[in-house]
């Protein structure tokens, strides 16, 4: 270090906080060239920088889920706000939570009946009786047979459901699974083609109505593709239109109206999406609503032309915007009211297994009033106008099944 | 997804909880060096969040706002344990010589080590330190934020740094 070094050195710290004038920056530079010592401080300050990014304060994931608990918890507890997107609305337990507690169950006795089938043999309540918790059927819903058994349609072909439900969620896939990451998602592939027997519903909003609605599977097809296809199109014909500026920004506020209503029945998509798809998506909405927010607001700023506007909204967003609604969509590609059906069968027939294994469990009465509920609402499904696509299919299936004590 | 959240949806919110937690968390348990005070300033810093959502100016990135609302109420926690050390030249002699627990830390990974050295720090050295480094708040708006000058914030970051590169020198070569 020579004779100037310690003034130097103080000013280090500055330096490489860029927190100096010009002049002293050009100072310091020089400086560093002749001053090993110094130059060699100025990196032990960039490795205490790299160092501090790695500090997370061991906070794991657990911790994390309890704070955003806590966090949600609180939140749900205030009032609700004026305006809020939920007022007034009837509330409905989405299908994921409902389906999230048919998974839990499902699993549970899954495992039980496993056991007990395991030994058949040696009847499970002998050699495990001291294991048995004794369940109401009324509040735990249960399979034991059905699981990973395709259910058998009209065609007479077995179809593989099991590999179209997602276990924690209760929503349906297809063979198109989400992405690992979201830099997958940014890659702008486009989604597999949806398979055949994936209904993809028109999103509730759009119909008025709170459940979603079954369209064909061309037109569904349609609704999907053509939709995301229009929006790109709609900002493209902005570069080749020349009209007033009042015009320009009466298109400016359609197209922001447009993506209000892509965001808002994307976060109903993501409602019933699985956490980390979530995260994804969301990330990828925050940059695509803040890149064209800015974008419309540096444009208006600048009071040029309002149909540049669709320069600075890049093609890319639109594209995301297109991808994310594509695979959105098809995320919920199910129709509720099929899940709530399988979902009151696959509780009935395994009331009725555990009846079977079990009887001082599950009174027969309790599996033939599950059974008999399962009915009804089937009647109810199909006495109403909607279109449900498979309900014949399952129908078939539900009524072939006879019980006895 | 801000939109919808200014607009009340609570779902999208808790998105943007998701989302942001750790990074503030890791902000204001830096600035406390209290894991539980940190949780608690969290926790309040999104509810605050989302009751002054409607003055949240739709267009400006969301995690500086927040880390606003956050850090202020870090200081303001800090401010009301009064906790505030003092600046003396005993104080930073006593923090960059004394080696304290480290020693009993060589083995710890890198990480570690830097945030029980951190966590070692007099109080203002430390929030000038987190703000600058995890913020990346300029001079001037940790100088704001601490109703301090920009000079002194230039000096504590540098004898921040001193300190942790000298708790730290086994490290950092």
């Amino acid at each position: 270090m020579n004779d100037n070094a310690d003034k130097y050195r103080e000013k280090l710290s500055a330096y490489f906080d860029g927190h100096l004038t010009p002049e002293e920056m050009e100072e310091i530079a020089a400086h560093l060239e002749t001053c090993p010592g110094c130059a060699e401080e100025l990196q032990r300050l960039a490795q205490l920088h790299d160092m501090s990014h790695e500090a997370d304060f061991g906070f794991d994931s657990n911790e994390l889920d309890k704070l955003e608990g806590r966090i949600n918890d609180a939140i749900a507890a205030l009032p609700e706000k004026e305006g809020d997107a939920v007022t007034g609305r009837k509330k409905i337990t989405p299908i994921w939570q409902r389906c999230t507690a048919l998974a839990a169950s499902i699993v549970f006795v899954f495992l039980i009946g496993r056991m007990a089938v395991k030994d058949l043999d040696r009847p499970f309540w002998m050699g495990h009786a001291h294991k048995v918790v004794p369940v109401k059927i009324d509040s735990v819903i249960i399979d034991v047979s059905d699981i990973g058994k395709p259910p058998i349609m009209s065609d007479g072909e077995q179809r593989d459901v099991s590999e179209k439900y997602d276990d924690v969620t209760g929503v349906v896939f297809g063979e198109d699974q989400p992405p690992e990451n979201s830099d997958e998602l940014n890659e702008l592939t486009m989604p597999e083609p949806i398979p055949e027997e994936i209904p993809v519903p028109e999103l509730a909003e759009r119909k008025g109505s709170e459940t979603p609605v079954v369209q064909s599977k061309s037109d569904s097809r349609e609704a999907v593709t053509s939709e995301g296809s229009q929006e790109t199109e709609t900002v493209l014909d902005y570069k080749k239109e020349s009209v007033s500026k009042a015009a320009g920004r009466e298109k400016v506020s359609e197209v922001k109206g447009q993506l209000d209503r892509s965001l808002s029945d994307l976060g109903k998509a993501i409602a019933v999406m699985p956490q980390a798809d979530e995260i994804e998506i969301a990330d990828t909405l925050f940059d695509m609503e803040q890149a064209f927010i800015e974008a419309m607001q540096t444009r208006l700023k600048r009071k040029r032309n309002i149909y540049s506007l669709a320069e600075t909204m890049d093609s890319d967003s639109v594209a995301v915007l297109t991808e994310v609604k594509n695979r959105s969509l098809f995320y919920i590609g199910h129709d509720p009211a099929i899940d709530e059906l399988l979902a009151r069968y696959m509780n009935a027939r395994a009331a009725y297994e555990l009846y079977r294994i079990s009887p001082d469990v599950v009174k027969f009465s309790e599996v033939d009033s599950l059974r008999q509920e399962c009915f009804d609402y089937l009647d109810e499904l199909k006495n109403s106008e909607r279109e449900i696509k498979y309900l014949a299919d399952y129908e078939k299936q539900i009524k072939d099944w006879q019980i006895e004590p | 997804m801000i939109a919808l959240a200014i607009k009340g949806d609570r779902r999208a919110f808790g998105l943007l909880v998701k989302k942001y937690q750790r990074q503030v968390l890791r902000t204001v348990m830096g600035m406390l060096g209290d894991r539980d005070a940190a949780m608690d300033i969290v926790q309040d810093s999104f509810i605050k969040a989302y009751q002054a959502l409607d003055r949240f100016e739709p267009g400006r990135p969301f995690y500086p706002w927040l880390s606003r609302i956050a850090t202020n109420l870090a200081i303001n926690y800090i401010k009301r344990q009064g906790r505030q050390t003092s600046l003396d030249n005993e104080v930073i002699e006593r923090a960059s010589s004394d080696p304290g627990p480290l020693e009993k830390l060589e083995n710890m990974e890198t990480g570690r080590r830097f945030q029980a050295a951190l966590q070692e720090l007099p109080e203002v050295y430390r929030v000038a330190f987190v703000l600058r480094t995890f913020e990346d708040m300029s001079y001037d708006e940790i100088a704001n934020k601490l109703g301090i000058s920009p000079g002194t914030v230039d000096s504590r970051l540098y004898r921040a740094r001193r300190i942790l590169m000298d708790k730290l020198k086994d490290l950092i070569q």
